[in-house]
């Protein structure tokens, strides 16, 4: 049952059809690891802290430096060279006091990938190196936890929907690291922020079922063209992480 | 129809579509060697490898249907080939 702060605090979205109550009560028993919370994962995590979520696992290494803030909405001018992590735990606290958060000041590796994907209900994929997103598709996969991939260049960016061992994965179509990614990519913040905010909706769709989650589902928005676009994607029975589960 | 290129392709390139003449039927591995040879290096090596291969990271999709097999014939009713290199911007 909600408390009736809960109730309060959530009354616009307990009328949103297909949520209500139950859905609230799914979110705040619901933990989710966001990796990283740079200018896509950060305005993600802000809003499965204003949906609610029970709790928030925060992974992002390393400190912040001045290239950083015209994305990274969580940060602070005034935290340069501090802990991204930390600074982004501290905005969602102040923002939702009521979400447990866990900051990890550091990124998904393979020592620390298991472990963390054990922890959370479903894993939200905002790293920007493919080598991290894998390694988290196939724990969550292997691990039958829900898993979103979200990820951005120029003024596109893409959303995957993925029910681990039901739907396509992420390494169904992107089976390893491609050759010519490079770390620096170019991003105007909004677009970055507007991509987080279709992964967190999707990750609501997977936990709550408020409505269909767009699984077997390429999502892709390009905002050079104002256009949307769906690439229907099947299963790869010869995928590294799914083909044999 | 048309080529559309996204994410890294298009911004290599310098294009966001390419209209095509279909003659006849063409696989899509065959349209992409086409395409690769028009465009300049940096944009071509998103598309084949140094030996001549397709890239396999390459998404590639048909009228909004993703395609794994690159010898997908291309038939004339097809509206758009849509060729993105993988993203992975956060």
């Amino acid at each position: 049952m909600l408390e009736d702060i809960d109730k309060d605090i959530y009354a616009w979205q307990l009328n949103v059809p297909g949520f209500g109550e139950e859905g609230q009560e799914i979110l705040r028993n619901s933990t989710a690891l966001v990796s990283r919370v740079g200018g896509l994962g950060g305005p993600l995590a802000q809003s499965l802290a204003a949906a609610g979520f029970g709790k928030i696992i925060l992974a992002h290494g390393g400190d912040l430096r001045p290239d950083d803030l015209n994305r990274q909405i969580l940060m602070h001018h005034d935290g340069l060279g501090q802990s991204r992590a930390s600074q982004a735990a501290e905005t969602i606290t102040r923002f939702n006091p009521r979400i447990e958060t866990l900051a990890i000041d550091s990124n998904i590796t393979e020592g620390n990938v298991a472990e963390l994907v054990a922890q959370a209900d479903i894993i939200f994929s905002c790293a920007p190196l493919f080598e991290e997103r894998l390694l988290m598709n196939r724990e969550a996969v292997s691990q039958k936890k829900f898993f979103v991939d979200s990820a951005m260049f120029d003024l596109e960016g893409q959303v995957l929907a993925v029910h681990p061992q039901v739907s396509a994965c992420l390494a169904c179509i992107v089976e390893a690291p491609p050759v010519g990614w490079q770390r620096r990519f170019p991003v105007i913040g909004a677009l970055s922020a507007m991509i987080g905010q279709m992964g967190a909706l999707e990750g609501i769709k997977l936990l709550t079922k408020m409505a269909p989650a767009q699984t077997n589902t390429l999502m892709h928005y390009s905002s050079r063209e104002a256009q949307m676009r769906k690439f229907k994607i099947t299963r790869n029975p010869n995928c590294p992480h799914c083909g044999h589960l | 129809m048309k080529i559309i290129l996204q994410g890294q392709l298009a911004v290599t390139s310098g294009l966001n579509s390419i209209s095509h003449e279909l003659a006849e039927k063409s696989s899509v591995e065959e349209l992409i060697h086409q395409l690769a040879g028009q465009l300049p290096k940096e944009a071509k090596s998103l598309l084949v490898k140094d030996d001549g291969s397709i890239r396999n990271s390459l998404f590639v999709a048909i009228d909004n249907e993703h395609v794994r097999d690159y010898s997908t014939l291309v038939s004339s009713e097809v509206r758009e080939l849509i060729l993105m290199p993988p993203m992975a911007g956060g």
